[in-house]
């Protein structure tokens, strides 16, 4: 009624009487307000659908339920950018209990694609309920097409990373392994876990994924590992290892420890028989110490190569008879020692030296304390306690001190490259990074020591380690392994610690044999002179073309013949 | 005047709504095209993926290894086969340069390297062609200057290949 009056209120105003035109006016103020509210509230709808249509529409989901509840893992890549590890995607399917209809018809139809799963145990799962129940990780992309051709209620897919290692167990034991759920359980894949910010620094790959680059060499890797197994068969040895290392860098460019594991297969790691040696096992490596002992007692300046030991007699200490090997029975120079191996002569060496120079020597060399690197920390080395004459004199030749094979590779760095102590990594480093690290040795011990191991592959126990044109140097090492309380004679560590090319010094190399047997081809021999020693040989010959080591031959052996021509 | 205002603010409105409308759905569709290729690329990414672990798997080098031990009969080079250039002297050169040489005088009857089976023919019968043909002399004039031409780059060839590239093909070693 009002409003039908202040609609006619233009026409009828002339007519009103002032009480009327009072009412009106004050009628026209609640008429104003009336306008404001319904344009205000017109507002905040049209204000609302904006918003609405701004709103992000998100996409229907397929039927298919799609989470990934596995973390993506960077991929692995070797020092020339071969892939290591990486991970594809894969469905697990699960069944939810609360939506399945008929659980008799859903498990009989899931075992007509996937024949392998236990169809008792799966009912009896759905049977007690809940809502997720995994059927089978890891389907391939037919199956799951075939799984959700069926139309089952009740039934999902989650996708999933799923792990591969492309390799295999050729760098298994430096990449180590993941779980199921795609967390790092050992090696650089647990280091990549425990260090994200590895992955996020480093360069991508080609699909723009995040990548980790190693200082491993594939190739090299390969020979290293197919070698040792060669080796191993050959010498009917229980465990071989071996390590190649860049002497300025100290980037690893090979670590293989057999018998190793597949970690495309990682219940095969927890066999105890395949852990990695190299960092795991400690081991009295016998007379490759002689390196550090000579090396020792040439820097402090107690014996010089010109010294002479009288090597003559055993030597008595206590109940313990130490006696030569190779024995001349006669006085012997330094290099002599070094060559024939005499243990008389490296433990008079040591005593030269001194019971405490020669314990600090050690140390400085990190052959006391646990040592550790990307793949995960070394076995502690077990350290006589207290350290006597005796321990000096026998760990002179290497019993008594035992030490991981690959903390002993590192302690010998310095012995060849110029005396700088540069710590082994398995992460791309530059060879600049000697010039960085501490000296604990004197250049000119590192170049005489360099000149014992070329003297010893040419003349004394190594000579089966000369791979033609690559001046290898090295020394042998043969240790009696404790069998219970004693030392057996018949089960020997061998090793050989090498270093190659002599005249300009790149890898150090040790390998390592466990329990070779006596074998025809090395004319039922078992010491580290006629197994490790070929094997690190055979290594070289094939591994310093892939490194880029020039070979360089005696002038006359240059031949330019038919051979060459031809290649021209 | 006032109806002719409102009449136009109505189509006005009418064809805005239009406008804002279509914007909005070829937005929607824009969105849902976004969708299609992020999740194509998705898949693409990890069909990449996977065929990388493939190509892997495939270049392991044990796997290589076996494959050219049984397809390729080639033997790691040995240390003697590299040859540097200081460390070839130039009495080698003129070793290899005599040896080659007093080897092919007596070979001169085998069959021509395959740079000489080039050149030669040519050669011989740009000087055969005009004392045996009876052509007018014009003809005999271009043959004369067009085949010298032509044969000229090869002829080079095999002037200087007996001294850069010493023709081991030739050879046929004469005492086995």
């Amino acid at each position: 009624m009002r409003l039908r009056l202040l609609a006619r209120d233009p026409h009828m105003s002339a007519a009103a009487s002032p009480a009327e035109r009072a009412y009106l006016a004050k009628s026209r103020h609640r008429y104003r307000l009336a306008c404001l509210a319904f344009a205000l509230s017109f507002l905040a709808i049209a204000l609302r659908l904006v918003s609405l249509g701004f709103a992000a529409v998100e996409p229907a989901a397929g039927g298919i339920h799609d989470i990934s509840t596995t973390v993506h893992r960077p991929d692995i890549l070797d020092r020339n950018g071969r892939l290591l590890a990486t991970d594809i995607k894969g469905a697990t399917l699960y069944a939810d209990p609360a939506k399945v209809i008929d659980r008799d018809e859903l498990v009989e139809q899931v075992a007509s694609v996937l024949p392998d799963i236990n169809t008792a145990e799966l009912l009896e799962k759905l049977k007690q309920g809940g809502r997720f129940v995994a059927i089978k990780r890891e389907l391939t992309p037919q199956q799951q097409a075939e799984i959700y051709e069926l139309g089952q209620p009740g039934l999902g897919f989650i996708e999933e990373y799923r792990r591969v290692y492309p390799v295999g167990a050729t760098a298994g034991q430096v990449v180590g392994y993941v779980n199921v759920d795609n967390k790092g359980l050992a090696g650089i894949e647990k280091f990549i876990d425990d260090n994200p910010q590895l992955a996020m620094s480093a360069p991508e790959n080609a699909v723009g994924g995040e990548a980790v680059t190693l200082s491993l060499d594939l190739g090299v890797q390969h020979v290293v590992r197919e070698e040792l197994v060669k080796a191993m068969a050959t010498y009917q040895a229980k465990a071989a290892a071996g390590v190649v290392i860049d002497i300025k860098s100290g980037e690893v460019m090979a670590l293989v420890s057999l018998p190793d594991y597949d970690p495309n297969h990682r219940e095969q790691a927890l066999d105890k028989d395949r852990l990695n040696r190299m960092t795991s096992g400690v081991y009295e490596m016998g007379s490759v110490f002689k390196v550090l002992t000579v090396a020792g007692a040439l820097d402090a300046g107690s014996s010089s190569l010109r010294s002479s030991y009288d090597a003559s007699q055993p030597l008595h200490v206590g109940k313990f008879t130490i006696e030569d090997f190779h024995g001349k029975k006669r006085r012997l120079t330094v290099p002599e020692i070094f060559i024939y191996s005499s243990n008389i002569g490296a433990a008079k060496m040591a005593l030269d030296l001194g019971i405490d120079r020669h314990r600090a020597f050690l140390g400085k060399l990190g052959l006391l304390s646990r040592f550790s690197t990307e793949i995960g920390e070394n076995a502690a080395p077990i350290v006589p306690s207290p350290w006597e004459r005796v321990n000096t004199i026998t760990i002179a030749f290497g019993h008594g001190l035992s030490v991981t094979p690959l903390q002993l590779a590192a302690a010998a760095l310095p012995v060849v490259n110029g005396g700088f102590a540069v710590t082994p990594t398995f992460l791309p480093r530059s060879r600049m990074a000697r010039q960085q690290s501490p000296s604990v040795l004197k250049p000119a011990t590192s170049q005489a020591m360099l000149q014992l191991m070329r003297l010893n592959v040419l003349k004394g126990t190594g000579k089966r380690a000369d791979a033609e044109g690559y001046r290898v140097g090295g020394k042998t090492g043969t240790a009696e392994k404790v069998v219970g309380r004693h030392y057996e004679g018949a089960s020997l560590l061998t090793s050989f610690l090498a270093v190659f090319p002599t005249d300009a010094p790149e890898y150090l190399m040790l390998v390592m044999l466990d329990e070779p047997k006596r074998v025809p081809e090395t004319h039922n021999e078992a010491t580290a002179g006629v197994n490790a020693a070929p094997t690190t040989g055979a290594i070289i010959e094939r591994i310093a073309p892939i490194l880029g080591v020039a070979p360089k031959l005696p002038g006359d052996q240059h031949k330019f013949d038919e051979k060459v021509l031809a290649s021209y | 005047m006032l109806r002719f205002v409102n009449i136009c603010l109505v189509l006005a409105l009418v064809a805005f709504a239009y406008v804002i409308y279509e914007g909005k759905y070829e937005a929607r569709a824009l969105d849902e095209d976004i969708d299609g290729l992020r999740k194509n690329i998705e898949t693409e990414r990890d069909a990449v993926a996977e065929l990388r672990a493939e190509w892997s798997l495939l270049n392991r080098p044990e796997r290589i290894e076996r494959l050219a031990e049984k397809h390729l009969k080639l033997v790691p080079a040995r240390p003697t086969q590299l040859v540097t250039l200081d460390t070839v002297s130039e009495s080698d050169f003129e070793r290899v340069r005599t040896e080659t040489a007093d080897e092919s005088l007596p070979a001169a009857s085998a069959p021509p390297t395959k740079v000489k089976s080039v050149a030669v023919p040519g050669v011989a019968s740009a000087r055969a062609a005009p004392a045996d043909d009876d052509l007018p002399a014009s003809t005999k004039t271009i043959t004369v200057k067009t085949v010298p031409i032509k044969a000229g780059p090869a002829a080079q060839a095999a002037s200087t290949a007996p001294v850069a590239i010493p023709p081991p093909v030739t050879v046929s070693p004469p005492e086995e």
